[in-house]
């Protein structure tokens, strides 16, 4: 049995080690999902609404996860379904090559998009551009 | 007694065993995580080949395609045209000597046939001519099959 999720690049797998919630595949969930503690979250099924750590978080959505109408917002996000929305990774952004984003990316730290990863919409840098230059 | 047991009484059922939700947790991401590598694999390589294919597939089925209709359509044209060219060949001589200078059979419609038919019968007499060289064409030997033809040295003859 596999001991370690999708291989990252990125995303730290002790992160999504610890995952706390997990909403599986052929379940439907509507409504918003909202935190202010430091966890994480796994959609393998149907999300309609958003998610929202205040602070810290990890959203891992599975390859048969889809996530609609949404804004997502946590530290380290981890896309390998389809997310229809707004994204917001306050550390680090990955979207596998299995990914679909329709919409808007921002993140503050690091992204990585694999080959084959279809992304439609705009990819914002959040950080100060000078001081990453420098 | 008759409504004595004879057996001891069973011991009670033990509780249902509850998991751990840490372990229920574990083990469901571990399925999670298994069922994401190969959904991720098999979307993955589809993605792949449907670039594959419209990248180079596609290209490539199209000029096979259009190589095969261009030969197809080519191919009656040839083949008319190759009886044509063999009906409107004239005969071969059957005489040992044209047979001997005949051209080689280098060109584009000989075919293993006709050089057979070339070939030369040993049991047929020799050839009333000398042999010329093997660069001879045809020409030169029906000029010197031609009795109506001078050569060439009578114009430097002193006779008048």
């Amino acid at each position: 049995m596999s001991q370690n999720p999708a291989t990252t690049r990125l995303v730290p797998v002790e992160r999504l080690s610890a995952i706390t919630s997990l909403i599986a595949e052929g379940a439907v969930f509507d409504g918003n999902f909202h935190t202010t503690q430091d966890q994480g979250i796994k959609v393998d099924g149907l999300l309609k609404g958003n998610i929202t750590f205040e602070s810290g978080g990890t959203l891992h959505v599975g390859a048969t996860g889809v996530i609609e109408n949404t804004r997502l917002e946590a530290d380290y996000v981890f896309i390998e379904g389809k997310v229809i929305g707004t994204v917001i990774a306050r550390k680090a952004l990955e979207i596998t090559g299995s990914a679909t984003l329709l919409g808007d990316a921002s993140y503050d730290e690091m992204i990585d998009m694999h080959p084959r990863s279809r992304v439609r919409g705009k990819i914002e840098y959040r950080g100060d551009i000078d001081a990453a230059a420098s | 007694m008759l409504w004595s047991r004879s057996a001891p009484p069973a011991p009670p059922a033990a509780p249902a065993h509850v998991p751990d939700a840490q372990a229920l947790l574990r083990t469901a991401l571990r399925a999670s995580w298994q069922r994401d590598q190969r959904v991720g694999r098999r979307r993955l390589a589809l993605r792949w080949m449907l670039w594959a294919f419209w990248r180079y597939g596609l290209p490539l089925f199209l000029v096979l395609t259009a190589a095969v209709a261009v030969w197809l359509w080519l191919l009656p044209g040839l083949h008319q045209a190759l009886a044509v060219s063999k009906q409107d060949r004239p005969a071969q001589p059957t005489a040992p000597a044209a047979s001997q200078h005949a051209p080689a059979a280098t060109g584009p419609h000989e075919t293993a046939a006709d050089a057979i038919t070339l070939r030369r019968e040993p049991s047929w007499s020799p050839s009333p001519f000398p042999s010329t060289a093997a660069g001879d064409t045809p020409a030169a030997t029906q000029a010197v099959q031609d009795p109506s033809l001078k050569p060439d040295n009578w114009l430097h003859s002193k006779e008048p």
